[in-house]
């Protein structure tokens, strides 16, 4: 693993860059502990209190999904709109895609849980419910896992042909494959963006299968991608620190997706209150009663800490032209971003089950493990190839980047 | 009376070069014309940042607060009129209509003052120093006053640099 790259362009050398191993094997051995421990308080856990577990693991598994997702979307939305200056930062996204498998894996084992947490699996219950009998053609256990089946290969199986494309460009130097992968991208986009929203109709919001929310997918896509770019722009910030991509990734690479940033917890917002607004102006009961449950107690003090993480510190933050490139106000925008994205999911999830709020060592070690996870999977990946695509056209034009 | 010294460049590389060593040389750069906006060369002239952003945020705030405080006015002190139940002052309800006049503000406000301060109104005359400048060359602008400029100098510089004409221009104030 520990080879010397030297990338050249037009012959001429622009740096010699160690693909050495990024963590150190102590840094490794962490990632594993916390992953175990989170295995373990998952597996204590559905003997204990499966509801809880099972509601977590939704939590963790979804989390990943949307990582995974955000990295692929990333990717096929500069191959479509056929942008130059993420060349040098796209091999972060492209690995960030594999992590998507596992969420795979993750949200398939949910079938196992699927009775302790949707109330819409029990046969039993819905035979007595006629609101829930009424929409049994959609949800019912077989479909729900045949509908996710569906999204997770079209997702990796397509996805995997897009990024494929730019692999085997760095080996056989075709760049032609510079373009080729756009019209895929395209396709990807356009049916992947609404899988997205449907998946988040099928594991989220039937959690209460009473209530129903038409921005609801658009509501999660917001939060899946602000999440996904603070997570970008924490393994962009680290590798430069580790000395792996850095004098290539310049500040003002940081800078761009700093405004993606900037803009998106906007949107994150604007939909947040779109739905909120709308519910609170109709005031029909069958709707209020998600924010009922949501705006009273501890979980109202959580809505105002989700609005204040998600949206109002990072808009400060990122309101400037000087902290939008400074590594290290970055790195505290991009971490309150992804925290915010757990604070918002659990809000999302557990008041569906849960009166007051549960936080305990089983939300937080089962959070740090996907974490964990996320990292470890984006690592692996990362090391295998080449940090950047050196045979793309684009790599003169994104290295030479201005803002 | 003041002196211009127009100079034109073929492409971006040597007009970027060029005001490089004019300000080396220490010559006072009056402004640079592109056909399209050349990276870097903001930097290369020493331009401050723009102070327009800060002039937006201003517009915007005072936007929101006049959005805000109109609507509570409105609806809670001169004239309460009940709708659909709500309490007279009802944030949520206000909103929209709040962010449409901080975008409203930030975006006419910022136009108007960019307007203003560059003196593009309309009906004004533009001074055009080289023909060329609306086609497809990149002209640099010098100027100094009389008797301090060293003609020669910006010669010698200009020709270094590839540039392709360079012509003086006297204008009395």
């Amino acid at each position: 693993m520990e080879s010397d790259t030297i990338f050249k362009n037009n012959g001429k050398l622009i740096m010699t860059m160690k693909n050495k191993n990024i963590l150190s094997s102590r840094q490794k051995m962490w990632l594993k502990i916390f992953m175990g421990f989170g295995v373990l308080i998952f597996a204590f856990g559905v003997f204990t209190d499966p509801t809880r577990a099972w509601l977590n693991f939704l939590l963790s598994g979804y989390f990943l999904t949307g990582i995974g997702f955000c990295g692929m979307m990333m990717v096929a939305i500069h191959y479509v709109s056929n942008s130059g200056w993420d060349v040098v930062i796209r091999r972060v996204p492209e690995s960030m895609f594999s992590v998507l498998p596992f969420g795979f894996i993750i949200m398939i084992l949910l079938y196992f849980g699927m009775h302790d947490i949707y109330e819409w699996s029990h046969e039993d219950v819905v035979a007595n419910d006629p609101i829930l009998a009424g929409k049994s053609v959609w949800l019912n256990p077989m479909g729900f896992m045949i509908r996710m089946i569906i999204y997770f290969v079209f997702w990796i199986w397509v996805g995997r042909k897009i990024i494929s494309k730019s692999y085997t460009m760095d080996s056989e130097g075709d760049t032609r494959n510079t373009k080729s992968p756009t019209g895929l991208s395209a396709f990807w986009l356009y049916i992947g963006g609404i899988m997205f929203i449907f998946s988040s109709f099928d594991w989220i919001m039937s959690l209460e299968p009473h209530w129903f929310s038409t921005i609801f997918g658009l509501y999660n896509f917001s939060g899946m991608f602000t999440s996904g770019l603070a997570f970008i722009m924490i393994a962009l910030i680290f590798l430069r620190r580790a000395g792996v991509l850095r004098g290539i990734v310049k500040i003002d690479h940081l800078y761009e997706l700093s405004r993606y940033l900037f803009g998106f917890v906007t949107f994150w917002v604007y939909i947040w209150f779109s739905q909120h607004m709308l519910i609170w102006y109709a005031n029909i009961p069958e709707e209020t009663v998600y924010y009922i449950k949501r705006h009273v107690g501890v979980f109202g003090s959580l809505t105002v800490v989700n609005i204040l993480l998600n949206w109002f510190i990072p808009f400060v933050i990122l309101l400037f032209r000087k902290t939008k490139r400074n590594e290290k106000s970055l790195l505290i925008a991009a971490s309150l971003v992804l925290v915010g994205r757990w604070v918002d999911l659990y809000m999302m999830i557990f008041p569906s089950h849960m009166e007051t709020p549960v936080f305990g060592l089983m939300e937080i070690v089962m959070f740090i493990g996907a974490l964990a996870l996320t990292v470890w999977v984006f690592t692996m990946t990362f090391v295998k190839e080449k940090p950047m695509p050196v045979n793309d056209v684009f790599l003169e034009e994104s290295l030479h980047l201005h803002t | 009376m003041k002196k211009y010294f127009v100079v034109s460049f073929d492409n971006e590389y040597d007009l970027v070069n060029a005001t490089k060593s004019f300000k080396d040389k220490g010559f006072t750069l009056l402004d640079a014309f592109t056909p399209y906006a050349v990276h870097g060369l903001g930097k290369v002239m020493g331009l401050k940042p723009s102070r327009l952003s800060k002039i937006c945020f201003g517009f915007a705030f005072i936007g929101l607060v006049i959005g805000l405080y109109g609507q509570y006015w409105i609806s809670a002190v001169n004239w309460p009129i009940n709708i659909g139940g709500k309490p007279w002052n009802s944030m949520p309800g206000f909103m929209p209509i709040a962010f449409e006049t901080t975008v409203l503000f930030a975006g006419l406000g910022t136009v108007f003052t960019l307007l203003w301060r560059t003196g593009v109104l309309p009906g004004r005359k533009p001074k055009i120093y080289a023909p060329d400048v609306t086609d497809d060359k990149f002209v640099l602008v010098l100027t100094e006053e009389l008797g301090s400029f060293n003609s020669e100098k910006a010669e010698e510089i200009s020709t270094t640099h590839h540039a392709i004409e360079w012509h003086e221009k006297l204008e009395s104030k």
